[in-house]
């Protein structure tokens, strides 16, 4: 990146204005679609800005895992279509996209926001297995929060279609919510020079010094964390971003309420 | 090159904060459970990785990281101490890998 495009935003970061006019912990304008998928079991689209991601899931029955006989699985995969950022490529998963998954899903399954014991069908047997696609439609910065925004959405959509004979009939669909039991909203908050800021478009993420992303719940307890970037940053650095970050969930969990 | 990196994990078994689980403390199920790993240039005190599985509090977290800062002076010693041993050594007990 242009080094003084870099030093020109990082100054003005520190009068508390970012380029398009938002504050230093201002989320650009976010929608979140429901249902946006007709042969998903639960979908949604979220835009933050100029981000989109959309996420799917899918139900089937599968076999359990022969240490947990009586839980459903859960598994979060992330495509980066290459359409969605001059940076993507098509071809096999980047470090960047199973990061993603990876973030998301230890969220999902950490907080224990689904209750995997209630997707049991038949111990041992048949249990229910959830497939959470993310698929980036474009990116605009702040992948990783639409992607755990949009997880969220899609899974509180999921109608669990109709069992016949052992077969699932995707055709039809109940009226049988997923057990969604917390809703862990991931917030990622970037290091730019002695700055903390939310919500980075992509010039932003290219000039920040680190990243930490923090998954928090209702009662403001964090169930993951991750941190990125090539910088180091110290403990204090720590508290402040989960301070920041648990404040700025609780903004984004009304979102989906 | 700063310094050399020491790592540690920090985690909650049931309930407490503790630093470098054992197997069975990182087996447990029961209670709250965070697992915390941690990687520190120990001159500075800065974090160079940070990672959490489970479900742990603010107060908690901050608690776990103080413990990691002085586990990692602790083990930077001994990565001292080994680097040293490694070179420094009495001619005559020197084995021959040893220069």
């Amino acid at each position: 990146m242009n080094k003084g495009l870099k030093s020109h935003i990082i100054k003005s970061l520190g009068t508390g204005i970012r380029g398009d006019g938002r504050s230093l912990e201002d989320y650009r304008e976010i929608t979140i679609e429901k249902g946006v998928s007709s042969t998903a079991e639960g979908s949604a689209r979220v835009k933050i800005g100029d981000t989109e991601v959309i996420v799917g899931v899918k139900l089937s029955i599968d076999k359990p895992f022969s240490d947990r006989p009586d839980e459903g699985i859960v598994m979060v995969g992330t495509e980066l279509l290459a359409m969605s950022s001059p940076e993507f490529e098509s071809g096999p998963p980047s470090i960047w996209s199973i990061e993603i998954a990876r973030v998301t899903d230890r969220g999902i399954r950490e907080s224990k926001s689904i209750d995997v014991k209630a997707l049991c069908i038949t111990p041992g047997e048949k249990v229910w297995l959830v497939s959470v696609d993310i698929c980036t439609l474009n990116d605009d910065g702040n992948i990783l929060d639409a992607a755990s925004l949009g997880a969220l959405a899609a899974l509180q959509d999921v109608r669990l279609p109709k069992v016949e004979d052992n077969l699932v009939n995707y055709k039809e669909k109940t009226d049988e919510k997923l057990p969604l039991q917390k809703l862990p909203i991931g917030v990622t908050v970037l290091k730019v020079g002695n700055e903390f800021i939310v919500d980075p478009t992509s010039e932003e993420e290219k000039m920040a010094d680190s990243r930490l992303t923090i998954t928090s719940m209702e009662d403001g307890h964090i169930c993951a964390m991750q941190k990125g970037g090539d910088a180091q940053i110290t403990a204090e650095d720590v508290e402040k971003m989960v301070e920041l970050s648990i404040k700025k969930s609780a903004e984004l969990r009304r979102l989906l309420e | 090159m700063k310094d050399m990196v020491a790592a540690v994990s920090a985690g909650i078994v049931d309930g407490s904060v503790l630093i470098d689980l054992d197997y069975k403390e990182e087996a447990h199920e029961e209670g709250g459970v965070a697992d915390i790993p941690v990687a520190m240039i120990p001159s500075t005190g800065e974090i160079s990785l940070l990672q959490m599985d489970g479900v742990i509090s603010k107060e908690n977290l901050k608690k776990a990281i103080a413990m990691v800062k002085t586990a990692c002076i602790k083990i930077n010693e001994a990565q001292k101490k080994a680097l040293k041993d490694k070179y420094i050594c009495d001619v005559q007990n020197c084995d021959g890998d040893k220069k």
